[in-house]
């Protein structure tokens, strides 16, 4: 092998290692799909890529998160502690809401906010008691 | 391993006054009833062989609020609270988990970095278990659950979790399926700002690592909340209908999702697909025949009573649609009194077992509240049910069953609405425990390769079938990788020869337990087999 050949063939490795290594962040750099920039906005977030962004083939655009109420565990989080769950709706046979929960094992339960199931006439801010 | 001091024993004074007593008995038992506990095989024997089986309570209580369950491939179980929907342990920041060994029956306290209560979990191909998401916020009265985006991966040699990277989007109640690739999919579930996620995360078990999202083929399609996704012989997956918290999907509400190319094809026939939160779906044994069986469901929302329909779809027909299925028994309410005939259950636990069968237990009528007591066996066979004895333990929402190696089905947790949470253990003992069972005395080996045979000795009756049961990771009646693949048998000798499937998609590489069945349908206790 010539001196020429040492000294070059090595260089070509490193050259042709560089665009190994590189192709894959040149080829995305035009596509950031990191979580959503701007979802609170509504806006869809398809709409701030760069136009004709080179996203996979079969692959659509994105979409934004879908909202969830806060309510979406079925539970309503304006009576009791966290971990307890008044439902958001009772069963619809249920006509007695307190004695409902009682037989279930709550006791008087805190109410933050919203009173929409009526639990608490008197306003005291405490439900069932 | 942790320091013995970690270990604690559950009831042991009990145990071993108990052993005094059933001494004489239980060796001769036991070598007549593989698996079996002394005492029940005391109270079922031939003149009383429990046909609808036998639950024990056990003495103790699991220290940690097991939500989520994952079998290990040392046969113990791996129970994950975090912070156990309890919002003072989350605010203490004093996340909980614990390996159970039902042999022993002690546990082993797991340090837990992380509040990994609801998310998703499912083995990995070297026996390790990867954690994905989890609870980064609680809920309140105007804003739902956060999900993280962290990850771990626990290892049952040194019983710690190790993180990874994190996933791209937060995840709340994600989904976990794995791929015939030995990587993961997850879906679904709640993000760091509690909205649905639209994110498709994906691990590369060859890399150890969470892909970008631009290295992963994404359709973001919200997917729901712990989405039962299951991974079908061609290498897509079966978007069972079956979920957690409020309605289906749009559409007909179950739907294959080829995920290398981002289709969507809905799948018909599923009913009220809006009353299937927390249904149960299972690929029913054995996997080969690729049927789907959704059983019962609610809606936490419109909290009408949930339904005893189930419905089964053949994937391998040119044009899948769900058809209905027998009706869930009927069971009784907390008071005794007997269920309505529309009356059925979500919560549902679906367990596949070692002969082929479906155990199905647990549940309750109505958004954590009303336990049903209602347990059966169906048949995949015969299509039908037959009513088993029921778990004395209501076991509701955060409740969950699994098989154990033994052939027992071990049901742990209880959540409802109060806020209470029951941590006691129960375990069932099948009809198949109080008979003579066949034995595996030696195996040619235990690294098995795709479409190999396979040598197993064994001792007792005709071997006529064989399988490979995956372990159980569970939590909130999902557990899509559940699966049973049915092994090819050849009698030769004193022995069998068994013939692995050459389709990684019918099963994902991994543990398994291994059992086989007689001619007369009793099955083995497991032996651990490595495939792939």
């Amino acid at each position: 092998m010539s001196e020429v050949s040492r000294r070059v063939r090595p260089a070509i490795g490193i050259l042709a290692a560089a665009v190994l290594v590189c192709a894959p962040f040149l080829a995305s750099r035009w596509i950031d799909l990191e979580p959503a920039p701007v979802a609170d906005t509504g806006e869809s977030v398809s709409a701030l890529l760069p136009v004709d962004p080179p996203i996979p083939r079969g692959v659509p655009q994105r979409s934004p998160a879908v909202k969830m109420p806060a309510y979406a565990d079925g539970c309503d989080h304006a009576y009791g502690e966290p971990h307890q769950c008044v439902p958001w709706n009772f069963p619809p046979d249920v006509t007695d809401k307190c004695a409902y929960l009682l037989e279930r094992g709550f006791g008087r339960l805190a109410v933050h906010g919203g009173d929409r199931h009526g639990l608490d006439p008197d306003h005291n801010g405490v439900a069932c008691g | 391993m942790l320091p013995s001091s970690r270990t604690t024993h559950g009831g042991r004074g009990r145990r071993l006054w108990r052993l005094s007593i059933l001494l004489a008995g239980a060796a001769l038992a036991t070598a007549m009833f593989p698996g079996a506990a002394p005492a029940e095989t005391a109270a079922c024997r031939a003149d009383n062989p429990c046909p609808t089986g036998l639950w024990r309570v056990l003495p103790y209580k699991a220290p940690v609020r097991g939500i989520h369950s994952v079998l290990l491939n040392n046969g113990k179980v791996l129970l994950i609270a975090g912070s156990g929907n309890d919002p003072d342990v989350f605010a203490a920041g004093t996340f909980s988990s614990s390996v159970y060994d039902p042999k022993t029956e002690t546990f082993t306290k797991v340090d837990t970095p992380e509040d990994l209560f609801c998310g998703g979990h499912t083995q990995l191909p070297d026996g390790r278990i990867l954690v994905m998401g989890g609870t980064a916020a609680y809920t309140s009265a105007t804003a739902g659950y956060k999900g993280l985006r962290s990850s771990y991966i626990f290892d049952p040699e040194t019983n710690r979790y190790t993180r990874t990277n994190d996933m791209n989007d937060g995840h709340w109640y994600p989904s976990a399926t794995s791929l015939g690739n030995g990587d993961v999919l997850s879906l679904g579930g709640l993000d760091a700002k509690s909205e649905g996620s639209v994110t498709a995360e994906y691990f590369s078990n060859a890399q150890q690592r969470w892909l970008k999202t631009n290295e992963i083929q994404q359709n973001w399609s919200f997917w729901g909340l712990y989405p039962s996704m299951i991974l079908l012989e061609d290498g897509k997956l079966f978007y069972t209908g079956s979920h957690v918290f409020g309605n289906g999907l749009p559409g007909t509400g179950a739907s294959i999702y080829d995920y290398p190319t981002g289709r969507i094809v809905d799948i018909p026939g599923l009913r009220d697909k809006d009353h299937r939160d927390q249904s149960m779906s299972v690929l029913l044994p054995p996997a080969q025949d690729q049927r789907v069986m959704t059983m019962g469901g609610g809606n936490i929302i419109d909290n009408k009573d949930a339904n005893r329909l189930t419905d089964i779809v053949d994937l391998n027909e040119p044009n899948p649609t769900y058809k209905p299925g027998p009706d869930l028994p009927s069971g009784h309410n907390h008071d005794h009194t007997p269920q309505k005939p529309h009356q059925g259950k979500m919560y549902v636990s679906a367990v596949l077992l070692p002969d082929g069968k479906v155990f199905e237990t647990g549940g309750s009528l109505h958004n954590r509240a009303d336990s049903v007591f209602e347990a059966s066996i169906y048949d995949p066979q015969t299509n039908r049910f037959t009513p088993m004895s029921t778990d004395p333990v209501e076991r509701g929402y955060h409740s969950s069953a699994f098989l154990l190696p033994d052939g027992r089905v071990m049901a742990v947790g209880h959540n409802p609405g109060d806020g209470s949470f029951d941590q006691r253990i129960s375990m069932f003992h099948p009809p198949y425990m109080f008979a003579p069972r066949p034995v595996i005395r030696k195996l040619g080996g235990t690294n098995w390769g795709y479409g190999s045979v396979q040598r197993a000795i064994t001792t007792g009756k005709r071997i006529t079938k064989a399988a490979l049961v995956r372990p159980a990771a569970v939590t909130h009646s999902s557990d899509p990788n559940q699966r049973y693949v049915a092994l090819d048998v050849k009698r030769r000798g004193g022995g069998v020869d068994l013939r692995v499937t050459d389709n990684p998609n019918l099963a994902p590489p991994g543990w398994y337990m291994l059992f086989v069945i007689d001619e007369d349908n009793q099955p083995s206790m497991a032996e651990w087999v490595k495939l792939g």
